[in-house]
């Protein structure tokens, strides 16, 4: 069961890194993030079976709240950004090296 | 209990590559939805009850009806994406990359020696006296944490309308 646990968490994983890797839209990255999150958290599990302690429960307890913790700011400046630079993709956000390359 | 772990396993990689393929974020969104889903009967099959309702009560229950409302606040455009805007410049060197990156990660899995563990299911009643027991000051520091994020986001908020 450890094993399955652990090939759920590389499943996560690679799913979380190909969509913040590969999709353009912001709000896909932070779905990816939040997948980066739950393979920590299954890693975290599989060691509590492993080891037979609450510690890795008590981890993965507190990494929820450590993801929800992120998302909300993040939505938030989601929304900011959409209204400030009426774009949402990835690749239409290079204000800073516009702006250096108008100064220099 | 293998084989449902592996019926899991399979479940899980379908859903996660519709995330990746779907054209339509909501319908992403519900995808990822369903794969926490999945996720939640497997922490029940590692003996974490709680941990299993606490993924669909905070994940599915609040996360994700996040999502769904910045989606909604962001209108039409964050959903569709056409075929050719959905993927990022360059896109297949990151491919390649990701492509290696599995590999790896196969050949990592492959050599995991198999552990027999017995699954003990861990109650809440004993998660609770590890939680505010040795962890005590552990939970505190996410209390202020989440206190900070309430904060930070009313911060965020109010710039926004002192732009206006």
């Amino acid at each position: 069961m450890i094993e399955i646990a652990l090939a759920a968490a590389t499943l996560l994983f690679f799913a979380g890194l190909a969509l913040i890797l590969l999709r353009r839209s912001l709000i896909v990255w932070l779905l990816g993030a939040e997948l980066l999150f739950n393979a920590a958290l299954v890693v975290a599990l599989a060691g509590a079976v492993r080891w037979h302690s609450p510690s890795g429960q008590v981890l993965a307890l507190f990494l929820m709240a450590l993801s929800g913790a992120a998302l909300a700011p993040s939505l938030a400046l989601l929304l900011r950004v959409k209204r400030e630079l009426g774009t949402l993709e990835v690749d239409g956000l290079r204000l800073l090296r516009e702006r250096e390359a108008q100064d220099g | 209990m293998i084989a449902l772990g592996l019926l899991l396993l399979v479940l899980l990689a379908g859903l996660l590559l519709g995330v990746l393929l779907l054209r339509d974020t909501l319908h992403a969104v519900v995808a990822v939805a369903a794969a926490l889903g999945v996720l939640a009967i497997l922490f029940y099959l590692l003996g974490a009850p709680f941990l299993a309702a606490m993924e669909i009560l905070l994940y599915l229950g609040a996360i994700l009806v996040l999502f769904l409302f910045a989606l909604m606040l962001l209108g039409p455009e964050a959903r569709a994406a056409s075929a050719k805007r959905r993927w990022r410049h360059g896109w297949p060197w990151a491919a390649l990359v990701l492509l290696a990156l599995a590999l790896a990660l196969a050949a990592l899995l492959w050599q995991v020696p198999v552990i027999d563990e017995p699954i003990q299911a861990i109650t809440p009643a004993r998660l609770g006296h590890a939680l505010f027991g040795p962890s005590l000051w552990w939970s505190e520091a996410v209390a202020v944490l989440l206190f900070v994020v309430i904060a930070a986001v009313l911060v965020l908020h109010a710039g926004e309308d002192k732009h206006d």
